[in-house]
């Protein structure tokens, strides 16, 4: 298989879409000081319209966690800025962070995503109980409907599968609106065939719902599934591939070195 | 957000269920408390013999213009002189009766003796026969009558003096309560008169009002017209009927809120450990809340409302048995002697209240310091934190328990420094310091200790010991959690059974050096009158009899520039028989020179505490309230086992109540020994010699360490129970390890061994660190009180406490162990968390 897409400068270029869910200019964020300082990320620019559904590819240790926290207001940087929806979120303080977090950031984690004593329903509106706003009914119901967990809102969380769990986290992450959806390695605790399931729905939702998602992955399978994959390695953007399979994926993971 | 708080409690009934324990203990304990408290204040003994009289009139009874509050006088106060005129001056006043009260022995029991007229104070009359008229009548009452009948002859010792009576009638006692407290007779007013001490003068006087005036306005009357008395109505006249009534409920209070404070600083202890377990367990639902947005100060409002919840419920509840602990504490006391056996609590919903509000505080602040962890979670690091807790510590929590450990120490060596009683407070409060710093500085010193002890068992070839061991040391917080309760009540105990046994040890030691007599006459049921010891001191073959009176004094004095007032022990002993049957250890002055009140002789401890020397004058205060300006003449050694006061026997017996002393040392002729005590025996005196010679303060020293049992019994209970709670609940956090073990192919067996060698070193260690900090105030209190640096503490007592602590870490571990196997092991990882 030959490479496709010739090496691209760091910057990636807009997909065309009408308005900007996020934005990073030139971030920085350095580990420790002095001599002993580890750049994470040397300097990341980047702009997400609403809609897209990208995810961050990169050997371990490229900075792809990193990346993801800070991005998703998690983590601070060091310098640089970052932009979710109209807001710069670079400078907050960290309880503002907290309460921007939960009305503008999505987020779904690998594991341990829905708290036990919750039942689902209540796990779902964790964010907007813990901002104090009422419930959008009919969002509520289109949301669980669309996880086809309607029947189940009642149970609690020990009594899902392991797919069902990451279903409800998606609709947990998407009950506020969010202007961004984070995902790091959703499917990481499932098996292929359920994380195909999910990561499906996490796709046709960001379609449907025009929602953005950024998700972090270390599996080319999962990371074909976004509309594009951008590549990470030493801290630095070193690439991106619109629509890629997951061969491509491999091969250019390949030439990035160790994966 | 309630939903929230409401799941969460709930979801995590298993580990809250030790704090609601924590709570509910200390809710019981603090009620029970604060009913001994409100009981002092408020309850008291109901009055038997002055039931009749409207108002009762005595001297003042409580020394006032102290800095502390109601120090009530042990001796009847004198009346003012011309209170006869004064009382029939004030109108409402239809009659007074006067009473006095002798004490009379009769056989081996005591009888309290009255003049006739006095009964009108009394439910007592006449059933059978009539009253007393004749110098050498007797009227006895109802329950006496099963021992005698109208027209016997009965003898009744005054002071040691026995003189024989005819009984002439019975009196009853009208109405329902029948008097209980002590068993009465009465005589003719003159006999009474020549009977009682201090020429017959009557302390207590009842007023009968006229008609239409209320006994509570008449007493306000009284106490406003004439100075220097106090008055009695209704439930009070207990009180005065019965001085230890009074004595009983500063008894009650100055106990019930000192062991009140200890009990709440080892509840917060107890609840913020427990708090805290449970919160580690569910770090990363707060990790998850905080990751999703919750703000910091969400996450103390959550932990705040659900202790809220939790423990309001647990101290609700458990107040309520609070009032069956105090009944059981009063009864504990009673069997002391230290309060009256039929002494009445006083039971209101206050000290619930008041227990609910400060153990749910208490919680609050617990619950504050134990979100603090969660609330500051980096929900980054915490979503990737596999389940080891980090055992980091803040460096204000280790330099405030290395301060306190240092202050610990330096208070343990007051005595080298300070002497008297004042430096006996510093080891005092070492110990409760020198046990927040261990507290504080837990998972450091666990760690170390591990550091030791896992060595060995770390190159152990037995799985089990190579588990605990390197268990031990990646964990040695959840270790310490398991640990510092053990420690501390340990070391507690330690503490609270060393000190009143150096004490004991000392005075013992003192008054079998001290007493130089060859024989110990004492007074039966009452006490020995003057007559009586001249009677003794002209027996032949006697060369020396020396009366010792004993009281309670109260001496003010300067300490650190406040004024302060503390009531010791007082004797009064003839100057001249002392050479050959007292040795005090004079260290300073001379003894002889003790004669008018104006002189005093103090233990060298007191003296340096009240900051007095030989030729200073001592401010104090006799039993009956009588001052006195008093030039310090001699300072002596051996005040723990004599008292702390010394004055001349005349002087003492003038301001006691009944005027009587304890006991008469006796120095016979050289070879007379045997035959005086034969001759003193066949006149009816008690007659011990010299090796059955007690301590003089042995009685209320037995008491005192009879209350801090008890105290200890009811504390080490409390640290029981919570120590239980507290291991059982950080075992039960360990389903999924046990499970993990088991899986990859432990037996359980093994996995309970490995439990076994852990709960070993958790005792181990525990005791180690309890006995190390019970250690320096011990020595410290020992220097103090006996000048030995090897603290004279029973080992078996000792060993009592650590055994039986160790015992009981053990046996909660291994509950802990079992009760988090029960379940499958599949069941347990496969169990999402």
């Amino acid at each position: 298989m030959s490479i496709q897409a010739p090496p691209q400068p760091a910057s990636t270029p807009p997909i065309p879409q009408t308005s900007q869910a996020i934005r990073l200019d030139a971030v920085v964020k350095k580990y420790g000081t002095g001599s002993s300082a580890v750049m994470a990320l040397r300097g990341i620019d980047l702009t997400l319209m609403r809609g897209s559904f990208t995810a961050i590819m990169g050997p371990s240790g490229s900075g792809k966690s990193t990346f993801l926290h800070t991005a998703a207001g998690l983590d601070t940087p060091t310098s640089g800025s970052v932009w979710i929806g109209d807001t710069d979120i670079s400078r907050m303080s960290a309880n503002r962070l907290s309460e921007f977090r939960r009305e503008h950031v999505g987020f779904v984690f690998q594991a341990y995503n829905l708290l036990p004593a919750l039942t689902i329903e209540q796990n779902i509106t964790l964010p907007l109980m813990l901002a104090g706003k009422a419930v959008d009914k009919s969002w509520y119901e289109h949301l669980i409907g669309s996880i086809g967990l309607g029947e189940l809102r009642n149970r609690r969380p020990a009594e899902l599968s392991g797919g069902q769990q990451q279903r409800v986290a998606i609709a947990r992450a998407l009950i506020a609106r969010p202007d961004a959806v984070f995902a790091d390695e959703p499917t990481g605790a499932l098996d292929s065939q359920t994380g195909r399931q999910v990561l499906d729905l996490l796709g046709q939702m960001t379609r449907d719902l025009g929602q953005t998602v950024v998700m972090v992955t270390h599996d080319p399978a999962v990371a074909s599934r976004a509309d594009r994959v951008i590549f990470l390695a030493d801290g630095a953007f070193v690439g991106y591939q619109d629509a890629a399979s997951t061969q491509q994926i491999i091969d250019r993971m390949t030439e990035l070195g160790e994966w | 957000m309630n939903t929230l708080i409401w799941a969460g409690i709930r979801q995590h009934r298993g580990s809250l269920i030790g704090v609601f324990i924590a709570i509910f203990c200390a809710a019981l304990l603090v009620t029970g408390l604060g009913v001994l408290v409100e009981s002092g204040l408020r309850g008291g003994v109901t009055a038997e013999r002055y039931s009749a009289a409207d108002v009762v009139v005595a001297g003042n009874q409580e020394l006032t213009g102290l800095e502390n509050l109601g120090v009530s006088l042990p001796e009847r106060t004198a009346l003012p002189a011309d209170i006869d005129t004064a009382l029939s001056e004030i109108p409402g006043v239809d009659r007074i009766v006067a009473d006095t009260t002798t004490p009379l022995s009769w056989g081996t029991s005591a009888v309290e003796a009255h003049g006739w007229s006095a009964a009108a104070l009394t439910p007592y009359e006449i059933s059978n026969g009539h009253a007393p008229e004749a110098k050498n009548e007797v009227v006895v009452d109802a329950a006496l009558a099963s021992r005698t009948k109208v027209g016997d002859t009965i003898t009744l010792g005054n002071g040691g003096i026995n003189a024989e009576y005819t009984v002439v009638g019975i009196a009853s006692a009208t109405g329902s309560a029948q008097p209980t407290r002590a068993q009465h007779v009465f005589v003719s007013d003159a006999t009474a008169s020549a009977l009682a001490g201090h020429a017959g003068t009557p302390t207590v006087l009842g007023v009968f009002a006229t008609n239409g005036v209320s006994a509570i306005d008449l007493a306000s009357q009284i106490r406003q017209s004439i100075s220097g008395t106090s008055t009695f109505v209704g439930s009070t006249r207990g009180d005065i009927e019965f001085l230890d009534s009074g004595a009983a409920r500063n008894t009650l209070v100055a106990l019930g809120s000192s062991f009140a404070g200890t009990a709440l600083l080892i509840a917060i202890f107890v609840v913020a450990g427990t708090l805290s377990l449970s919160i580690q367990s569910r770090r990363r639902d707060f990790a998850l809340l905080r990751a999703i947005g919750a703000t910091p100060k969400q996450i103390h409002r959550l932990v705040a409302k659900e202790v809220l919840i939790v423990a309001s419920m647990a101290a609700v509840i458990g107040s309520i048995p609070g009032y069956l602990l105090a009944d059981a504490l009063r009864f504990g006391f009673s069997q002391g002697g230290i309060i009256p056996s039929d002494f009445a609590l006083s039971y209101s919903a206050m000290p619930a209240i008041i227990a609910i509000i400060v153990v749910v505080c208490s919680a609050l602040v617990a619950a504050w310091s134990a979100a603090r962890r969660p609330a500051r979670i980096n929900p980054v690091e915490a979503l990737h934190e596999a389940s080891i807790t980090p055992s980091r510590m803040s460096v204000g929590r280790t330099i405030t328990g290395l301060v306190l450990a240092v202050g610990g120490l330096a208070a343990s060596a007051t005595p080298l420094f300070l002497g008297g009683t004042a430096a006996l407070a510093g080891p005092a409060g070492a110990a409760l310091m020198l046990i927040i710093a261990v507290a504080l500085l837990g998972p450091q010193l666990v760690r170390g200790a591990v550091n030791i002890f896992g060595g060995p068992l770390r190159r152990s070839s037995s799985p089990s010991a190579f588990l605990a061991a390197t268990n031990a040391r990646s964990n040695s917080r959840r270790l310490a959690a398991a640990i510092i309760p053990l420690a501390l009540g340990i070391g507690l105990g330690l503490v609270q059974v060393g000190t009143p046994s150096i004490v004991a040890a000392e005075a013992a030691t003192q008054s079998q050096d001290g007493v130089i007599a060859d024989l110990m006459v004492t007074g039966g049921p009452t006490g020995l009158s003057a007559e009586a010891v001249a009677s003794i001191a002209s027996t032949a073959g006697v060369k020396a009899a020396n009366p010792v009176a004993l009281s309670q004094a109260i001496l003010k004095y300067d300490e650190f520039g406040d004024p302060a007032a503390e009531a010791y022990a007082i004797q009064g002993i003839d100057p001249n028989a002392l050479a050959s049957t007292m040795d005090l250890d004079v260290a300073e002055g001379s003894l002889d020179q003790l004669t008018e009140i104006d002189t005093v002789a103090l233990s060298t401890d007191v003296a340096q505490t009240t900051g007095v020397r030989v030729g200073d004058t001592v401010n104090i205060v006799l039993g009956d309230g009588t001052a006195s300006t008093s030039r310090l003449v001699a300072t002596y050694a051996r005040g723990l086992g004599f008292g702390e006061v010394t004055v001349a026997n005349d002087v003492l017996s003038a301001h006691t109540t009944s005027g009587l002393n304890a006991y008469v040392l006796v120095d016979a002729e050289q070879g007379q020994e045997e035959h005086v005590q034969e001759v003193l025996a066949a006149s009816g005196f008690t007659v011990v010699n010299q090796g059955e010679l007690l301590a003089a303060g042995d009685t209320a020293r037995n008491a005192n360490s009879l209350v801090n049992l008890i105290a200890l019994f009811v504390i080490l209970g409390y640290i029981a129970i919570t120590v239980a709670n507290t291991l059982i609940m950080a075992t039960g956090e360990r389903r999924r390890e046990f499970a993990l073990l088991q899986l990859v192919g432990s037996t359980r067996r093994q996995v309970r061994g490995m439990m076994r060698m852990e709960s070993v070193m958790v005792v181990v260690i525990a005791a180690v660190l309890g006995t190390f900090v019970a250690i320096p105030p011990l020595i410290g209190i020992s220097l103090g009180v006996s000048g030995q640096p090897i603290p004279n503490v029973s080992p078996v007592a000792s060993l009592l406490i650590v055994g039986s602590l160790s015992a009981l870490g053990l046996l909660s571990l291994a509950a802990g162990t079992r009760s988090a196997m029960r379940s499958a092991p599949i069941n347990e990882i496969g169990s999402r968390e």
